[in-house]
């Protein structure tokens, strides 16, 4: 029985991501997108969100908060470095709830500077090997 | 107050601050002006997040907690609480602030490797204005892992990837308004998502 999946209104996609991505490059914006289909798709069929293995490859997590709903549990996904999705799962039924997504680019001049300053020094790059771009898609 | 001193006092024997924390504090002093206890323990948590990110290692050699109120520098907290900071800083009283001390640099900050000294401002401009609670919000936020029973009882704080992905605004956002929602109220549900694949190039505006 294939699991519904709806967003939580009150708090998916929120001003800070919808900022987030005005910064990220279209190719990015299509690699993210197809990780995020692919994991909706993944936990329409699971059979637990957090325990099935076909989820591995997004990694998921417990999001370990007190919660008002005591029948919600949260679980939090890696899309890329810093592009996380937050899902719950209930005791009472096999829906999901979309409740967050989260993308972050404060850091793009700090890492700039770095690298700078690691090619005057002649110090490896830590992330070279693990990072392509700024986008925190990966 | 009682309780994080209890914390402090479980540490064991301190010989006060090592070189690299002193030159970290130093800079954030610089940068941000007197920084009360607060904000001192958690700074310095932050900025061993962004360098481990950035430089591959953390900075300041510091043990990073989970107290009561969220990441606390165990290092920073017993040296100002004992008043051993060292020649280049003053504690001095803030009768405003949680812990009622703060540390004042006034001596000159040592030389500093320039990318070390960029991580170190990228933390005071992004994060040195926040208040001591939304610190520490944020520094359990970025712990979300541990579960809401680990903070009082001196876990190990990460300051890896994971820590590092958390400082975004949302999580911080997130984490304030979880415990309050209801995420059983059916009215704020969206519509059942027929296509994963529209619905994703929607979210990213494909």
């Amino acid at each position: 029985m294939p699991r519904e999946i709806r967003e939580f209104t009150e708090t998916w996609l929120d001003r800070a991501f919808e900022k987030a991505l005005k910064k990220l490059g279209h190719k990015d914006k299509e690699t993210l997108s197809q990780r995020l289909a692919a994991l909706l798709a993944l936990l329409g069929e699971c059979r637990h969100p957090i325990t099935d293995p076909s989820l591995s490859a997004f990694r998921p997590t417990p999001y370990r908060v007190s919660l008002r709903s005591p029948g919600a549990r949260l679980a939090e996904y890696r899309l890329g470095d810093r592009c996380r999705v937050i899902a719950a799962y209930f005791e009472s039924t096999d829906e999901i709830l979309l409740v967050a997504i989260t993308l972050d680019h404060d850091h793009t001049r700090l890492k700039v500077l770095v690298e700078r300053f690691d090619a005057s020094s002649g110090r490896p790059d830590p992330k070279k090997e693990t990072e392509s771009d700024d986008t925190g898609a990966s | 107050m009682a309780e994080m001193e209890r914390q402090s006092q479980n540490q064991g024997s301190f010989n006060g601050l090592s070189e690299p924390m002193v030159a970290v504090l130093a800079q954030l002093c610089q940068r941000l002006g007197p920084l009360t206890k607060t904000r001192a323990v958690k700074l310095t948590y932050l900025v061993d997040v962004l360098a481990n990110h950035f430089l591959g290692r953390p900075l300041t050699g510091g043990t990073h907690q989970t107290w009561d109120y969220g990441v606390v520098t165990t290092e920073v907290y017993r040296a100002i609480n004992r008043d051993r900071v060292g020649p280049l800083f003053r504690v001095e009283p803030h009768e405003f602030s949680e812990s009622g001390s703060m540390l004042r640099l006034v001596g000159s900050p040592p030389a500093f490797d320039e990318a070390e000294r960029a991580v170190v401002e990228h933390t005071a401009e992004h994060f040195g204005r926040l208040n001591a609670e939304d610190l520490g919000t944020l520094t359990k936020a970025m712990n979300i892992h541990l579960g809401p029973d680990a903070w009082g009882k001196n876990h190990r704080a990460s300051i890896g990837d994971d820590a590092f992905a958390r400082l975004s605004e949302t999580s911080l956002r997130l984490h304030r308004l979880l415990p309050e929602l209801d995420l059983e109220d059916r009215a704020k549900w969206g519509e059942p998502i027929g296509d994963p694949k529209a619905f994703a190039k929607s979210v990213f505006g494909l």
